[in-house]
């Protein structure tokens, strides 16, 4: 026990600590969002499209010595812009959401790859496939805990802002068609707010298992609170709780800890809901 | 005195194929009018009209003397409430708070915003069941929910899709009830409907809905509605 506290003293343990709170705190919210309006493939199409962001910065920096475009920018970009096609093509009536969904997470999966192999090596060594894929804790610097920090803010007060009209729309969206609410600006907002989000996250646990943290604590949740409010809270607790078990879980036996955390919320998940079904819904 | 809604030769569809032709049609103050119809014959197609939901292809509509899109603030829509996601995590006074219109940010709910409220849930039942999770109700439950969100904000018409569908006969009742209170109350009414017999003594219209719209002659003996109206 003491060998693990002893870890904690170091800076990028801690970085890694304070950014899956930040992550977790998203989730808990943002995550809300997925699960009441069944949005799960739709962060997947998003979370994937940032591998392409990721290539590209790379490319960029390499060939083009663009300093500035690092590869959460880069991811940033993608997302914001599979997260804005969806919203248009919502809107035509000829695509199935999930056909474009599907498009959007293989080209922008093909983009990174692509952009990667022309990328010139000998300017700048890129983060290895596993770390982008599956996430690198301990790659969290206070530069980019910083931004985390200031992103994660920002992604707070806007869903604060449009708390009220995202509640009416992900319950009824004829209903709030018709009381005025302008649901394809809401829609993109709501998307935005979500590529955001699967950015953030993937700092902590990498691009595949963005979906993890996005959708089991808040369907954790959605199984113990009545509203939307208190699934927003007990959501982010789940996420806050699990997540740092599944970092002393990894410390304590040296396993990659995105993998630990996501294992260990899944698990928890799986209990309760075997919990649910063991136990008579009057004795709960 | 100007009517409410105003449909002059409206033809309306989807993928521009109409599903409605030359649609003529006044709702008059105090109407309480029941839209029947074959599946598939236009109703729910005039509703979304009406609510400025999708664009005539032709003709002219008028709702509280302006357009669908601006009108429809007047308007309290019901739709069927079998068409939710039961498991949304909200208590059915939640639901009401939905049909607050006014500027929804930030601001908490203001004194004016909870006794409106208050009073929606009181007219309609609500409060025995406020703290209700939504997936927890009954079908009865829940269409009061759902009147009590078209109402909390006052509206001039309201507009309901099948109101009693899947309700059984004490439900349907209590659906009605609510329904003749706001009617006598000056609410406009407009329902598409199955059960004109239960709707009898509310009825003061009926029109069919099968690619265009028909009003129908109640005759001197109520609904008249036994020979294919449906």
């Amino acid at each position: 026990m003491t060998d693990i506290l002893s870890y904690l003293e170091i800076p990028l343990i801690q970085n890694m600590f304070i950014a899956t709170v930040l992550a977790c705190l998203l989730c808990g919210v943002i995550g809300t969002y997925v699960v009441v309006n069944r949005m799960v493939a739709v962060t997947g199409g998003i979370a994937h499209t940032t591998f392409g962001g990721v290539g590209f910065a790379y490319y960029v920096m390499s060939v083009y010595a663009v300093s500035w475009m690092t590869p959460m920018i880069g991811a940033l970009l993608f997302s914001i812009v599979a997260a804005a096609m969806m919203v248009i093509c919502k809107r035509i009536d000829e695509l199935r959401e999930d056909t474009v969904i599907g498009t959007l997470w293989a080209v922008g999966m093909a983009l990174g790859v692509i952009f990667m192999c022309y990328m010139d090596r000998s300017v700048l060594v890129p983060s290895s496939y596993e770390s982008i894929l599956f996430g690198n804790m301990l790659l969290i610097d206070s530069v980019k805990l910083r931004i985390m920090a200031g992103v994660t803010a920002v992604i707070l007060a806007v869903t604060a802002f449009f708390y009220r009209d995202l509640r009416i729309m992900t319950f009824d969206r004829i209903h709030a068609r018709t009381s005025g609410i302008n649901v394809t600006m809401l829609d993109l907002i709501l998307y935005i707010l979500i590529a955001v989000t699967c950015v953030m996250v993937a700092n902590v646990v990498g691009i595949i298992m963005i979906l993890t943290l996005m959708t089991i604590p808040a369907a954790m949740g959605n199984l113990y609170s009545k509203n939307m409010k208190g699934t927003m809270l007990l959501g982010t607790f789940f996420a806050v709780v699990l997540s740092m078990l599944g970092l002393f879980i990894s410390i304590a036996m040296d396993t990659p800890p995105g993998a630990t955390v996501v294992l260990v919320i899944g698990a928890v998940f799986a209990l309760m809901l075997a919990m649910r079904k063991l136990v008579p819904a009057d004795a709960r | 005195m100007e009517p409410l809604v105003t449909l002059q030769d409206v033809s309306a569809g989807y993928d521009g194929s109409a599903i409605l032709h030359n649609v003529n049609l006044e709702l008059r103050e105090g109407d309480f009018m029941a839209v029947v119809g074959p599946n598939g014959g236009g109703k729910t197609t005039l509703f979304r009209t009406i609510l400025g939901l999708i664009e005539p292809m032709g003709g002219d509509i008028r709702v509280t003397g302006t357009t669908p899109s601006k009108g429809c603030v007047n308007i309290g829509y019901v739709p069927q409430f079998g068409s939710f996601d039961r498991k949304y995590p909200a208590l059915a006074e939640e639901v009401v708070t939905m049909g607050l219109r006014q500027s929804q940010t930030f601001n908490p709910f203001s004194r004016k915003d909870k006794e409106a409220v208050r009073k929606a849930m009181e007219y309609t039942g609500v409060d025995a069941f406020a703290r209700k999770r939504i997936g927890d109700l009954s079908g009865g439950q829940m269409q009061r929910t759902l009147l009590a969100r078209a109402l909390v904000s006052g509206p001039r018409i309201l507009l309901l899709d099948e109101p009693t569908a899947s309700l059984d006969p004490e439900m349907r009742s209590g659906v009605y009830n609510i329904l003749r209170k706001a009617s006598s109350d000056g609410i406009t009414v407009m329902m598409i409907t199955h059960d004109l017999k239960g709707a009898e003594d509310c009825v003061n219209r009926i029109v069919k809905v099968d690619r265009t719209v028909t009003e129908i002659d109640r005759g001197p003996h109520g609904m008249g509605c036994g020979g294919g109206i449906l």
